[in-house]
């Protein structure tokens, strides 16, 4: 293996907070916990930043469209009104 | 013999919606349930919360979360009334089982199932103002923060690059 790809060069391996806690339920009724997902603006918070595994990140993406379609979440946020 | 999933709908009415039509309302969505087969769960009423994002001018609406048992043909005599209705600004809805005979469900079980989450109060308030103003008093705690939430545009690209 070549020693560029031998490990990450800083920081630590993200877990996934949905595996991490299995309470924890992806819902599109709970923006105040979605909203750790989407970022100042708005948008979704790619999971290479948030490390959610793939099949979380789908079900939050679906969440978060969800709630926007009922206004409980914005489609963006230009901070000014 | 007829089929049937179980739904939940998100309902939101105008600001200045009266109870009374609440009630008319959902009247007529239990007539339509009972007329083409189906079953009501559970109403909830969610109050009024401030919108997202403006909805036809409006700023703040009544949420009702409305859980349903209904045949296709329930469904959209559903929607079609919540179609016209003008004080309907908004509804969606999500599909929670697949089909099965209508008596095939277990109501008890469905009840259960839409024990619906209501949304945190505390949502209503933009992100980016509650942020920016949690910021400024801690910047100086000494004068009191107010509401207000322009004039500190300048930190936002900050933020975002």
């Amino acid at each position: 293996m070549r020693p560029e790809f031998r490990r990450r060069r800083f920081g630590r391996r993200k877990v996934c907070p949905f595996c991490a806690d299995k309470t924890l339920y992806i819902d599109y009724k709970t923006p105040s916990m979605l909203k750790r997902f989407i970022t100042e603006r708005g948008r979704i918070v790619p999971r290479r930043i948030s490390g959610v595994c793939a099949a979380h990140q789908r079900q939050l993406q679906e969440a978060v469209k969800r709630a926007r379609m009922v206004a409980l979440m914005p489609f963006s946020m230009s901070g000014i009104d | 013999m007829i089929m049937a999933r179980s739904y939940e709908t998100i309902i939101i009415t105008r600001p200045d919606y009266e109870t009374d039509s609440v009630e008319k309302l959902h009247e007529r969505l239990l007539k339509a349930i009972d007329e083409k087969g189906g079953v009501e769960l559970k109403l909830v009423d969610w109050g009024r919360r401030k919108l997202a994002y403006p909805i036809s001018g409006h700023r703040k609406g009544n949420y009702y979360y409305w859980g349903f048992i209904a045949s296709p043909d329930c469904l959209s005599e559903v929607h079609r009334f919540l179609k016209l209705s003008s004080d309907v600004i908004r509804f969606q809805t999500i599909t929670l089982s697949d089909a099965k005979p209508l008596g095939a469900f277990d109501i008890v079980k469905e009840k259960e199932r839409v024990e619906a989450l209501t949304p945190d109060p505390q949502d209503d308030e933009d992100p980016i103002r509650r942020d920016r103003r949690d910021r400024r008093r801690r910047r100086d705690d000494d004068e009191d923060g107010d509401d207000d939430d322009d004039n500190d545009d300048d930190d936002d690209d900050q933020e975002d690059a």
